[in-house]
């Protein structure tokens, strides 16, 4: 149906069978974040209309990761995009969540991206996925940066500076 | 803010868990916490669970072909769009031309300072000093170094390519690494036309992670005004690899008449 992607060296995988083996994965992750079935559902879908799209710029060496990292972004888009909707979200992680949602672009905050960085085409990883992972998933550090293919110092900088966005916007609540 | 404990065996470990991801000693760990931990179990069932009500609640192969209609849309809306840039890109090429010919010509003729202004005009564009290039970057940490010949590099390291074409249409990149393995990394298979993407300097759309072979890589970019045959290509390269000293330093032409330049990468092992 689709061209098979190529990886790293000699690593192929058919998108079929991609979307077969990791749909469930995806799905619950959504659902997890969203908390909605029918949204987790369409979230779903983006996630892979995404990664079939943008096939040969994604490095599909671990797939897992890599959806899991995308379910967790497309999530979050829809919460922000939604969060007046969402007004039966109550619990503090529901909080937090809207919260981490609605940042403004933390990455302009945190790096002046450089030109260069298009070129990897893997544009740095989104800030909020990482603070949903460790903030509201509680992965450890290590797995958070493994997660999202980043050095744990990398990781441990931008969580410094996300601390600090997330302390600044409570002190203005 | 929400404080987790940052301890316990996290959603994406058992995810990768059941789907077999698990490498050797994060397997031991789980299954050692299956063994003392009965929440662990719990979780792993619900998992399973889930995998089987997702099944039934959904219809998989459906949801699939909507995905597949939605990447196609998206493909023939990219296309249109790619379309209409071109066509305007084409206009302002034409337009830059007229405006050149309308500015620059009717002085030709006049004075010296014009004449001048010609000359520097002319130098400005610097067309016939193109020659094509292969550059290559690599992503360390946050930052993105260029890397030259000669430059070290390590296993997992990732690269990223850029090419200069100049007036060339078609083009070949592949390496040849220290195990004698050849590796297309430009097209994609073999199948694939060897045509470029428009545009003077192009970043090919994937990085490339080093592996673990020893000694060096040597990437290769091949240019041609026609397209270029890449099963002969490779049946070169292949012969090429099997002496590494000449892989490594052999300038001779890989395809006669065929522009070639290269990048040679020393492996260092940690």
């Amino acid at each position: 149906m689709f061209n098979n992607y190529k990886t790293k060296k000699g690593v192929i995988i058919e998108p079929e069978q991609l979307y077969n083996r990791y749909a469930e994965m995806v799905f619950r992750r959504c659902n997890r974040l969203l908390k909605n079935e029918a949204l987790a559902v369409d979230a779903m879908q983006d996630v892979f209309v995404t990664v079939l799209t943008k096939k040969s710029t994604l490095d599909l060496s671990q797939p897992s990761s890599l959806l899991y990292r995308m379910a967790t972004n497309i999530s979050l888009n829809i919460i922000r995009s939604k969060k007046r909707e969402l007004n039966y979200w109550t619990s503090e992680e529901d909080a937090l969540l809207v919260k981490i949602a609605s940042l403004e672009d933390v990455e302009s905050q945190i790096h002046a991206i450089g030109i260069l960085n298009h070129l990897f085409k893997l544009s740095p990883e989104s800030s909020k996925t990482i603070a949903v992972l460790f903030f509201v998933d509680g992965l450890p550090i290590e797995e958070v940066a493994t997660t999202v293919s980043m050095s744990v110092s990398g990781v441990r900088k931008r969580l410094k500076k996300l601390r600090s966005v997330l302390q600044e916007l409570d002190g203005i609540k | 803010m929400m404080n987790q404990s940052h301890t316990k065996i996290s959603d994406l470990m058992l995810e990768r868990f059941i789907l077999r991801e698990t490498s050797e000693i994060e397997t031991a760990d789980i299954e050692k916490a299956i063994k003392s931990d009965q929440t662990v179990v719990q979780r792993i069932r619900l998992l399973e669970q889930s995998n089987q009500q997702f099944s039934e609640k959904h219809n998989k192969s459906e949801i699939y072909k909507s995905v597949h209609n939605l990447v196609q849309e998206k493909s023939r809306q990219t296309k249109a769009v790619q379309k209409k840039n071109t066509f305007l890109h084409r206009a302002a090429y034409v337009f830059s031309i007229l405006l050149i010919i309308t500015v620059f010509i009717p002085f030709e003729f006049t004075d010296t300072e014009n004449e001048m202004f010609e000359h520097e005009t002319a130098n400005g564009i610097r067309l016939k000093g193109i020659t094509p290039e292969i550059h290559i970057y690599k992503k360390k940490d946050d930052d993105i170094l260029r890397i030259f010949d000669s430059s070290r590099v390590e296993e997992n390291d990732q690269l990223q390519f850029r090419y200069l074409r100049a007036n060339y249409r078609y083009g070949a990149l592949f390496s040849i690494d220290g195990n004698r393995q050849v590796t297309l990394l430009f097209p994609d298979s073999l199948n694939a036309s060897t045509e470029l993407a428009s545009g003077s300097i192009v970043d090919l759309p994937f990085s490339y992670q080093l592996d673990g072979a020893p000694e060096f890589e040597r990437f290769f970019m091949l240019m041609a005004h026609e397209p270029i045959d890449l099963n002969s290509v490779l049946s070169k390269a292949e012969s090429l690899s099997m002496d590494l000293n000449t892989a490594k330093s052999s300038q001779a032409a890989i395809i006669d008449g065929v522009f070639q330049t290269s990048v040679l990468l020393s492996k260092v092992h940690k």
